[in-house]
C-alpha cells in the first residue's frame, strides 16, 4: 500500500469489544478505491464485525473508522447507509415484496423521481442478465442465482460508491457461483465501485478480489494487493491456505 | 410509534364519546328483570307512556335485581317494577320486615320514588287441587292442622330455606313432615293427586292452568311481594302520574291470568299488556314486533356492538404491541395482563362494568373490547418479535430507518398471525356479544334471554344460530380480505410454520 493511493475506507487503531472478550484491537488498514477487497480469515476473527464497523451497524469501541473521507454520523445514519451498498448471505430478499419492490423500495423512500428509478431498475437488470419479466414475481419464484442477482440490484439500486457483501455467493451451487461472481467482477468493472467482500472461500476471495486483507485471533495478520499477498504470505493462516490450494 | 399509539386511544375516545352521545334525553328508558311478570310489568308502563306520546327505550332482560335497580339509581333507566320483599331484603338489606311507608322513604333517600302499589302480591303460597278444596272445604294455611293424613312436597328450596317449611311448620303448628320434589313435577303430582300440597308462587300461570288453589295465608307467615312501580324522583309530575296508571288494579288473580296469557297462550307480552291497559281505558297503539324485524334488529345491534368493540381493540391491541414488542420487560406483562382479563368470566367481566359505565351498549362495548385485546396483542407481539433477524438487519444495513422497517418489513411479514388474531377476537366477540342483553346492551343475546323465560326453544334457537351464522360469515369475510393483501406464499408460510419464506 502507498500512501498517494486513494482508498474508500480506513480503519485507525479500530477495535471492537463484543460480549467479554475483544474481536480484534489495532486494525489500522486502507481499503482501496473502485477495486474489490476481500477480508478472509479464520471463523470467528471477525470479518463480518470488520465489514459492520463500516457501515455503522457496530461502532469501534477504541480507534475510528472514516468511510468515503468522513467519520461516521453519529445522527441520521439511514442517510449514511444509503451511500453504501449491501448484501448478504442467503440474498435476504424479503419475501412479501416483489422483486421490483425489493429492488426500488428505498429509492421510493428517498424521494427519487419515478423515471429515474424505473431506467435504473431496467440498467440493473440489463447489467446482471436478469430478464424484465421477472419484476412482477416474488423472491420465492426465482432460483437461486437469480436471487442472488437481484440482491446485488437492490445493493446497487441507489448507485452506492461502495459495497459491503457478507458471504453472498456462499449458499449456492458451483456452477450458478462461478457464473455469479463473474457477472460481479463485470459489474464492478462497468460501474467502478469500491467493494469489500467478507468470505470464507479463498478461491472466491483470489478470483474476484484485488486487494487482501487477512484475519487472525486478534487483527490483521496480512493486508495488501493480492499477488504480493500471496506470493509472500506471512500470516500462518495465509501461508496453510496457499499450500493447500497450490497442492489442488 | 408514540404517535401510533395516540392514535388509537383517541379513536377509542372518540368512540366511546360518540356512544355515550346515543343516550336519548327526551325519551324515558323503562327497565325489567329477565322473568314474564317483571317483563310484563314493564311493558304496562312502556305502553302508557307511550300512549301518552313519549318515546320509551325498552332495557328488559336485564340480569338481576342489582343490576336493574343500580340502573335507576344511576339513571340509565327512569323506571321498573320491583317487589317490596326484595326492596327489603336485596336492595335495603333488612332483615325485619318494613312497611310501604318506611320502604318509600329509605329509597326517597337514594333519589327514587315508590309509586302506589299495582294491588297482587307475588309471594310464595300453598296450593291444593281443587278437587281437594272441594272435599275437605280447605281455605286457609291454618285449617291444615285438622287433616294431618295430608301429603306434603315441597320445592327444594323452599324446603331447606331458613325462611321456609321449617318456619312456616312452626310459625302454623303444623303437624306434617315434608318431602322434596322438582316443582315441575309437584305440578304435574298434584294433578293427578298423588301429592297434596306444594308451594306456589301467588301469581303462577300454572295456578289457573292445573286448576289449582292457593290457601290465604291467615296467619300472616309469608312475607310481602307487592308490585310497585319505582321510579326516579325527579322524573316531570306527568310522566309520575302516568305511571301510576296501574295503581291497585292488579289483584292476584288478574296478574295470575296475564302470566297464563303469556306463558301457556303464548300471545306475546306487548299484546297481553296492551289488552290490559285497555280495560283501564288506555288505548294503547303498540304493535308487537315481528319476529323477522325483532331478529333484524338485534341482528344490527350484534353486529354493532361487537363490530366497534373488535375496531377499538384492533387499533388500540396494535397500538399497544407495536409500542413493546421490542420491550421484552414490558411485553411480557402486558401480554399478562390482557390474558387475566380474558380469565374474568365474560359474566362477570360485563356485571363488573355497570357500576362503572352504568347500562346499555357502552358498558358490553368496553367488555367485548377488553376481552378482544389479549389474542391481538399475544399474536402481534409475538409475530412482530420472530421476523427472520436477517432480513432485519439486511433492510437496516441498506439504509431503512426504524419506522421504515417497522411499515415496510416487520409489519407486513406480521401480517397473516395479527389477521389470525383479530379473527379469533372477533370470533370472541360476537359469541360474547350474546350475553350484553344481560346488561341491556340489546343484540341476538335479547332473544335468547327471553327464549329462556317463556321457555320458548324456538327463540333461543333463532337466537343462538344467527350469531352462530354471524360468527361463520364474519370468519369468511376475514378470509376473504386476507386473501386480498396477503401474499398468497407469505399466507401459506405462516401457517406451515412461523418462518417467513427465505430462499
Amino acid at each position: 500500500m502507498t500512501s498517494d493511493q486513494s482508498h474508500c475506507v480506513e480503519f485507525k487503531n479500530a477495535g471492537k469489544f463484543l460480549g467479554e472478550e475483544w474481536v480484534f484491537r489495532s486494525v489500522d488498514v486502507r481499503i482501496p478505491d473502485a477495486q474489490i477487497t476481500a477480508v478472509i480469515g479464520s471463523s470467528g476473527s471477525g470479518k463480518t464485525t470488520l465489514l459492520r464497523l463500516i457501515n455503522g451497524l457496530y461502532r469501534p469501541d477504541e480507534g475510528d473508522v472514516e468511510v468515503l473521507g468522513e467519520d461516521i454520523p453519529q445522527k441520521s445514519q439511514h442517510l449514511f447507509r444509503r451511500k453504501i451498498g449491501y448484501a448478504v448471505q442467503g440474498a435476504g430478499l424479503f419475501p412479501h415484496m416483489t422483486i421490483e419492490s425489493n429492488i426500488t423500495k428505498l429509492a421510493k423512500l428517498s424521494g427519487w423521481a419515478p423515471d429515474r428509478i424505473q431506467a435504473r431498475l431496467d440498467d440493473l437488470l440489463d447489467l446482471t442478465g436478469l430478464d424484465v419479466e421477472m419484476k412482477e414475481r416474488y423472491p420465492h419464484e426465482l432460483s437461486g442465482g437469480q436471487q442472488h442477482r437481484v440482491s446485488l440490484c437492490r445493493a446497487l439500486m441507489l448507485e452506492p460508491k461502495l459495497l459491503l457483501l457478507d458471504e453472498p455467493f456462499s449458499a449456492i451451487d458451483a456452477i450458478t457461483r462461478n457464473e455469479i461472481q463473474d457477472a460481479f467482477i463485470e459489474l464492478q468493472q462497468k460501474l467502478a465501485f469500491s467493494a469489500v467482500l467478507v468470505t470464507h472461500d479463498f478461491r472466491e476471495a483470489t478470483k474476484l478480489a484485488d486487494y487482501l486483507v487477512v484475519l487472525g485471533d486478534h487483527g490483521i495478520e496480512q493486508h495488501g494487493a493480492l499477488r504480493d499477498v500471496i506470493n509472500q504470505p506471512t500470516s500462518l493462516f495465509l501461508r496453510e491456505l496457499v499450500e493447500t490450494e497450490a497442492e489442488a | 410509534m408514540r404517535s401510533l399509539l395516540l392514535l388509537g386511544i383517541a379513536v377509542v375516545l372518540a368512540t366511546i364519546t360518540a356512544i355515550a352521545g346515543c343516550g336519548q334525553k327526551e325519551t324515558y328508558v323503562i327497565g325489567s328483570k329477565q322473568h314474564t311478570e317483571s317483563h310484563i310489568l314493564g311493558e304496562l308502563l312502556a305502553q302508557t307512556l307511550e300512549t301518552a306520546g313519549y318515546t320509551v327505550d325498552r332495557k328488559f332482560n336485564l340480569g338481576g335485581t342489582k343490576i336493574v335497580f343500580n340502573a335507576l339509581e344511576q339513571g340509565d333507566i327512569h323506571a321498573y317494577a320491583e317487589y317490596s320483599g326484595t326492596i327489603q331484603e336485596v336492595i335495603l338489606k333488612e332483615t325485619r320486615t318494613l312497611t310501604l311507608d318506611e320502604i318509600s322513604d329509605a329509597l326517597a333517600k337514594l333519589g327514587i320514588q315508590t309509586l302506589e302499589p299495582l294491588g297482587f302480591n307475588n309471594s310464595y303460597a300453598m296450593g291444593i287441587h281443587e278437587d281437594l278444596a272441594a272435599e275437605t272445604g280447605l281455605s286457609k294455611v291454618s285449617e291444615l292442622r285438622d287433616y294431618p293424613d295430608l301429603r306434603f312436597f315441597f320445592s327444594h328450596e323452599f324446603l331447606e330455606r331458613e325462611d321456609g317449611y321449617p318456619s312456616m311448620k312452626a310459625h302454623y303448628g303444623l303437624p306434617q313432615s315434608a318431602d322434596g320434589i322438582e316443582h315441575a313435577l309437584a305440578l304435574r303430582a298434584i294433578v293427578a293427586r298423588e301429592i297434596d300440597v306444594t308451594d306456589l308462587y301467588t301469581t303462577d300461570a300454572e295456578i289457573d292452568h292445573f286448576n289449582l288453589v292457593v290457601l290465604e295465608d291467615d296467619l300472616e307467615f309469608f312475607p310481602k311481594y307487592l308490585a310497585i312501580p319505582i321510579i326516579r324522583s325527579d322524573l316531570p309530575e306527568d310522566v309520575k302520574q302516568l305511571l301510576n296508571v296501574a295503581g291497585n288494579t292488579l289483584t292476584d288473580q288478574t296478574m295470575a291470568g296475564l302470566n297464563y296469557k303469556v306463558h301457556i297462550d303464548e300471545q306475546p307480552i306487548s299484546d297481553v299488556a296492551k289488552e290490559f291497559l285497555a280495560t283501564l281505558n288506555v288505548q294503547s297503539t303498540h304493535v308487537a314486533e315481528s319476529l323477522f324485524d325483532k331478529l333484524v334488529e338485534r341482528t344490527v345491534e350484534h353486529l354493532y356492538l361487537a363490530g366497534i368493540a373488535l375496531l377499538a381493540a384492533t387499533v388500540v391491541a396494535l397500538s399497544i404491541s407495536i409500542a413493546v414488542y421490542s420491550i421484552s420487560w414490558l411485553s411480557k406483562p402486558i401480554a399478562y395482563i390482557a390474558g387475566l382479563l380474558q380469565t374474568i368470566p365474560s359474566l362477570a367481566l360485563l356485571a363488573l362494568m355497570v357500576p362503572l359505565f352504568g347500562i346499555g351498549t357502552l358498558p358490553a362495548i368496553v367488555a367485548l373490547f377488553l376481552y378482544s385485546l389479549l389474542p391481538i396483542i399475544r399474536t402481534t407481539v409475538t409475530a412482530l418479535s420472530t421476523v427472520d433477524p436477517v432480513l432485519l438487519q439486511v433492510a437496516e444495513g441498506l439504509g431503512y430507518t426504524r419506522t421504515q422497517s417497522l411499515i415496510h418489513v416487520k409489519l407486513p411479514l406480521s401480517m397473516p398471525a395479527i389477521f389470525a388474531g383479530i379473527r379469533i377476537s372477533a370470533i370472541i366477540c360476537i359469541g360474547t356479544a350474546t350475553l350484553a342483553a344481560f346488561i341491556g346492551g340489546g343484540g341476538l343475546g335479547d332473544l335468547i334471554f327471553q327464549g329462556l323465560q317463556l321457555d320458548d326453544t324456538r327463540l333461543i334457537l333463532i337466537g343462538a344460530a344467527s350469531a352462530a351464522l354471524m360468527a361463520i360469515i364474519v370468519e369468511l369475510l376475514f378470509e376473504g380480505v386476507e386473501k386480498l393483501i396477503i401474499p398468497g406464499h407469505i399466507a401459506a408460510a405462516n401457517r406451515i410454520s412461523n418462518e417467513p419464506v427465505v430462499a
